[in-house]
């Protein structure tokens, strides 16, 4: 077994086309890699992270099925190997989809729902809300009140997005000051942030080049720009900011 | 009201915490903001954060309720008492007497019958 099994890796490092595509692969792999940090949006950051990560487990993936598919031709056992491999891959694509969808439509929302929250009533939020939201040109999100006394307020979007804000931020801050934290929460809903932060989670298990970069500033740049935002819609800085004075004064209090 | 004065137990109740409850007692509901301007008016100086927190740390302790108003403009909680002075005040006593008898045992328990039988 082992024996034949060195024969055919032998047999995989000496065949020109398979050596060609892995090296394509692994160059593929560095320059998404590169891009990731060098594009600004959110959107084109995940679709190279994700395109990277293709490129990445492209060549053991070759490698694998050309063993598999080597050794079952020997062994007689399975004959069409090529129909194997693409009936894998488009079940494997199809499943990941349809997890994907099931995930961020029914999971993500009842993990967030379970940290004591309800869907929030209050009018006066709810209109300025859906008034951003058709400024911004995007689905109005879904607005969760969470029962806390602590000022607390995030945000995601995966198929649908949703706005997390507790009863003491709401509590706590002016009408303006509490506009300005949900513009910065609009921010991070229509930049697609969630999506970014969970792939870059992904990166950092299954790619070894994430070893070599640091993805901290990008969260905070992103932080800063979702800030920016808001001062940009309100045209002052002053409500974010005594907001964030009040929020951290409540935390230095407790 | 008579103020609560338990020196020999180190604080059960920060000076803020007692003022709240001073307020809430005996049977009072308050939004936060409200019992904020009260301590104002009183001179008394607290941060509208700092009335949350002791409100919420109250909460936690099991001494106040609340539940969430939605009205125009905004969510609040509405503080009140769930237990009312005397009941709180057994409460401490409750909780020194069992620290006393865990910590010293019988030695505890003799003191105390000594004590109650003398006062009898």
């Amino acid at each position: 077994m082992l024996h034949e099994i060195l024969r055919l890796t032998e047999t995989f490092l000496n065949s020109p086309f398979k050596m060609y595509i892995s090296l394509l692969s692994v160059l593929f792999a560095i320059t998404t890699f590169v891009l990731i940090k060098r594009v600004q949006k959110n959107r084109f950051k995940v679709l190279f992270i994700y395109l990277h990560l293709f490129f990445l487990i492209l060549p053991p993936f070759m490698f694998a099925f050309s063993l598999g598919c080597d050794m079952n031709v020997l062994s007689g056992l399975i004959s069409n190997c090529a129909i194997k491999v693409t009936e894998t891959v488009i079940y494997t694509g199809i499943g990941a989809i349809i997890l994907s969808v099931l995930i961020g439509y029914f999971v993500m929302p009842k993990l967030f729902s379970s940290k004591n929250t309800k869907k929030l009533k209050e009018k006066t939020i709810l209109r300025f809300v859906n008034k951003e939201a058709k400024k911004l040109g995007i689905k109005t999100p879904k607005v969760f009140l969470i029962d806390d006394a602590k000022p607390d307020a995030f945000s995601y979007s995966t198929i649908s997005s949703s706005i997390f804000i507790s009863v003491g931020m709401i509590e706590l801050l002016s009408k303006k000051e509490l506009e300005a934290v949900l513009l910065h929460e609009f921010y991070h809903v229509h930049n697609r942030s969630s999506l970014y932060k969970f792939s870059t989670l992904i990166l950092r298990i299954f790619s070894p080049l994430s070893r070599f970069a640091s993805f901290n500033k990008d969260l905070d740049d992103e932080e800063a720009a979702a800030d920016n935002f808001a001062i940009e819609k309100q045209c002052t800085n002053k409500n974010i900011l005594n907001a964030k004075k009040k929020i951290n004064l409540f935390f230095s209090s407790c | 009201m008579k103020r609560l004065n338990v020196k020999n137990f180190n604080s059960i109740l920060s000076p803020l915490e007692e003022d709240l409850l001073q307020l809430l007692w005996p049977d009072k509901s308050m939004k936060v903001k409200e019992l904020y301007d009260i301590l104002k008016k009183q001179k008394k100086k607290a941060a509208l954060s700092s009335v949350a927190v002791i409100l919420d740390r109250l909460y936690q302790k099991k001494v106040v309720d609340r539940k969430i108003e939605t009205a125009p403009g905004g969510v609040r909680y509405i503080y009140y008492p769930k237990k009312n002075q005397k009941q709180f005040e057994a409460s401490v006593v409750e909780n020194a007497v069992n620290t006393l008898i865990n910590k010293f045992g019988s030695t505890a328990v003799n003191y105390f019958n000594e004590r109650f039988s003398k006062r009898r």
